[in-house]
């Protein structure tokens, strides 16, 4: 799954017959999770209708031709849901055994970092 | 998927049956350089930068200098160019118009 920000549109009437009316967006990822895989930018349908400069979940592979629609669309990536905010903590940025990246130089406003005490203290509350 | 360009075709003296009506394209991915304001890729602009090259089977007719959105993976080869082609990455539309507004990347202007 990947984490991104929907920077563009993409129109095309010349496609392949399955593909519909299906809403096409340009994802810009900066934040990959199992597998990372740092594309510079990802095509992928919009059921969803997010708009551009949101913050967007991005699916690849099977689950994303669910999602746009049905599993016979010849799509392998879909937005999935419009992101209000993510938390991360700063120490399994650093864990080797965590299957996740981020984009160097990233500043979503979306995206917080916290320390794990931080954390144990939300929990707690 | 991903937005790229025609750069070429490419042909094969031999090559697989299943292949030998089939149209192979030379593609190389777009990629967009941060801070460049609204792009529109049919202009040809320079913020669109290329990258890597692969090659794409095409059933839709794409010409040198087209974008195209060119999908991978073996389901979205069944789905749209039918089984039992030897490719991965498949033409699955001509591309009318792109924008990209890079301004709002989410990265830090360098």
């Amino acid at each position: 799954m990947i984490l991104g920000r929907v920077v563009g549109n993409v129109w095309a009437t010349r496609k392949s017959e399955r593909l519909g009316n299906l809403k096409l967006a340009i994802v810009r990822p900066y934040c990959w999770y199992n597998p990372i895989v740092p594309t510079d930018h990802v095509v992928a349908a919009d059921q969803v209708g997010a708009e551009i400069g949101q913050d967007v979940l991005v699916c690849i592979g099977q689950p994303g031709r669910w999602m746009a629609g049905d599993c016979r669309t010849p799509v392998e990536a879909s937005i999935m849901a419009i992101v209000d905010e993510t938390t991360i903590p700063r120490a399994s940025l650093e864990d080797p055994q965590v299957p996740f990246a981020l984009r160097p130089g990233f500043a979503p406003t979306t995206l917080r970092l916290t320390d794990e005490t931080t954390m144990a203290e939300d929990r707690r509350r | 998927m991903r937005l790229c360009r025609v750069i070429g075709s490419v042909w094969g003296g031999k090559e697989a049956d299943s292949l030998r009506q089939e149209k192979l394209l030379r593609v190389q991915e777009v990629s967009f350089a941060a801070g460049a304001g609204t792009v529109d890729i049919s202009t040809n602009s320079p913020a669109a930068v290329k990258s890597g090259i692969l090659v794409a089977l095409d059933q839709l007719g794409a010409g040198v200098g087209e974008y195209v959105l060119v999908a991978h993976g073996s389901r979205v080869r069944d789905l749209t160019v039918g089984a039992g082609l030897p490719v991965k990455d498949v033409v699955v539309a001509i591309i009318d118009a792109a924008e990209c507004d890079t301004s709002i990347f989410p990265e830090v202007a360098p």
